[in-house]
């Protein structure tokens, strides 16, 4: 047990020191999350007013603050699913990752578990960061409960599921690059049902509870902006719906994580490009 | 007590259908403990493929690879323990980090404890001559420093077994002699057991105590070195001139093989036969050509290796 968590404080501690190295990195897009909550907000909803050329350039606080409760789970995603693509095709395009496969330790601990944690407190720094940009042209209004505890948890284990299917795709692939694009697009698009800010169609919305994050931002506006119990089973946000979904990209991450590892072997291909 | 490696039928073949590639074939061999095994061969003969296979990174088609007696792919914890590696075409360490980072982190990635990792990191760096530059990264070093940091970054678990693929490639004659000369060290003092793969067989020859040569991923030859090379020793004379042959053609004995490098001439004798060497010699005396060598013919391993992956096996165990 010691072993393995020395092997994962050794894997975050390397994610945070190329995170580090990559801090003007990190600085450029920080604000870009904050910069677009600030754009899109006065937009959304105003659909009437922009076909009429008339935009109110101004924050709503209810509408700013639903934003954030979508958006800062999404940068978990974006954070997670593009820095383990990234990282791991350097180490692949290096050759170090078949040093890192020499480890006695299991591959999944020593490729993907330091990596995600690196991402996570990544993430927490640039969900700041973006809340400490947008909070002072706007009053963020959000009711915090530990019961968002569980959608987040769940958010979580979802992402970790994606990042993990990307992962296994990038052993076998490379180049997914543009795969990763499209899977954060559709991802960010159809999580929109989960909120009362778009309105969207009826098969937009079915669609939407089998993509990672739509429930889980579904759970977190009922937590913090409605009175609904986290516990409600059904509905946009439904607890079943949440955890199924959660526990299946997660199941599906690690399946499809072996998967590309067994083929990268089998092919010779695992520290080509 | 098992052999430190044991290849059983060993093969590979990537790709199927018409586009299959067979990278390895059939491969039965064991390295016992402390050995220092030398896989020679062209470009594209399977070098790679098996030095992957030892290390788990590749599966193989057919057949096992067992490291300590441990199935690298049923066992393979207790396999790669056992294992350090320098594999070619590949940084091998991170670039980003500093030497010490390096050794502290492939340390802990093999299951070390910060603890157990930093004793020994200080005394590779020390050695290798990397000690006063261990906080500097490593992608502002030398090529040559660059290899000295992976093989420390191999060597940080005391591993009992090396796979060193290609150390030398690209270094300069300096750093290629120091790398050399480590690798001795390994083998003599430490006792380890290595598996050597490079296109410099003088190098090969010295470091190795058994060669193997591969074609087209099959085993054509596998002796001990002393033995390969007593094997293909030629009970021949070589006799060599400071001058070009010109009008000494007639006085060559049938037979001999000439080879001509600027003003030097080699001329190999057909036999042992020592008469027939000083009647030539005395022809050589009688024309005063300026006579610099005369020795046993031996060729060197680059001759046997150039011999074996063009022509049959000349004795030695056939794969």
């Amino acid at each position: 047990m010691t072993r393995f968590l020395v092997a994962i404080g050794n894997e975050i501690s390397k994610g945070l020191r190329f995170a580090w190295s990559e801090r003007l990195q990190i600085l450029i897009e920080l604000p870009m999350f904050g910069v677009f909550i600030l754009l899109l907000g006065p937009l959304l909803g105003a659909g009437a007013d922009i076909v009429g050329g008339d935009v109110a350039w101004r924050l709503d606080n209810h509408t700013t603050s639903v934003m954030l409760v979508w958006f800062l789970p999404f940068m978990f995603f974006y954070m997670q699913v593009v820095k383990m693509f990234w990282r791991l095709l350097a180490e692949i395009q290096t050759g170090t990752i078949e040093q890192v496969y020499l480890s006695p330790l299991p591959s999944w601990l020593v490729i993907a578990a330091g990596r995600i944690v690196a991402a996570l407190i990544e993430t927490i720094v640039v969900a700041a960061g973006t809340f400490a940009i947008v909070a002072p042209f706007t009053d963020i209004r959000i009711d915090w409960s530990p019961a968002a505890l569980l959608p987040a948890s769940m958010i979580m284990l979802a992402g970790t599921g994606v990042s993990l299917i990307i992962a296994g795709a990038t052993l076998v692939w490379k180049r997914i690059q543009l795969v990763n694009d499209t899977v954060l697009t559709m991802v960010m698009l159809f999580s929109a049902s989960a909120i009362p800010l778009i309105a969207v169609p009826g098969w937009w919305a079915a669609i939407g509870h089998f993509f990672p994050l739509t429930d889980g931002v579904g759970s977190l506006y009922r937590t913090l902006f409605t009175d609904q119990p986290v516990t409600d089973p059904w509905g946009v946000g439904g607890l079943v719906w949440l955890i199924v979904v959660s526990l299946a990209y997660l199941a599906a991450g690690i399946a499809a994580f072996g998967l590309g590892e067994r083929t990268a072997k089998r092919r010779g291909t695992l520290g080509r490009y | 007590m098992a052999d430190a490696i044991a290849y059983s039928g060993l093969s590979k073949t990537y790709g199927r259908g018409r586009d299959a590639l067979t990278a390895v074939r059939e491969t039965t061999l064991s390295v016992p403990w402390g050995q220092v095994i030398g896989l020679l061969g062209p470009n594209g003969a399977g070098k790679t493929t098996i030095i992957k296979m030892t290390a788990g990174l590749i599966t193989p088609t057919s057949g096992t690879v067992r490291i300590g007696g441990s199935d690298i792919r049923r066992d393979r914890a207790e396999a790669v323990r056992l294992i350090g590696a320098v594999l070619e075409g590949s940084r091998n360490v991170y670039w980003p980090m500093s030497a010490w980072e390096n050794l502290l982190y492939f340390g802990r990635l093999k299951g070390l404890r910060g603890a157990e990792v930093r004793p020994r990191a200080r005394r590779l760096l020390t050695e290798l001559g990397l000690w006063e530059r261990r906080h500097q990264v490593v992608g502002g070093f030398s090529r040559g420093m660059q290899q000295k940091v992976a093989v420390a970054a191999a060597l940080i678990t005391d591993p009992r077994i090396l796979l060193l693929d290609e150390p030398t490639l690209g270094l300069d004659v300096e750093a290629a002699r120091t790398v050399r000369d480590w690798i001795a060290r390994l083998a003599r003092d430490e006792g380890k057991t290595i598996v050597l793969t490079t296109h410099q067989l003088q190098v090969a020859q010295e470091l190795s105590d058994r060669i193997a040569v591969i074609r087209e991923g099959e085993i054509i030859a596998d002796l001990p070195t002393a033995e390969l090379l007593a094997r293909h020793a030629e009970n021949r004379f070589e006799v060599r001139l400071d001058a070009p042959l010109d009008g000494l053609r007639a006085s060559i004995p049938e037979g001999a093989r000439v080879s001509e490098d600027g003003a030097e001439t080699r001329i190999v004798l057909p036999d042992a036969d020592t008469g027939a060497l000083y009647e030539f010699l005395d022809r050589l005396k009688e024309s005063g050509a300026p006579l610099t060598a005369v020795a046993r013919a031996q060729p060197s391993l680059e001759e046997i290796f150039i011999r074996l992956v063009h022509d049959e096996p000349a004795g030695g165990r056939v794969a």
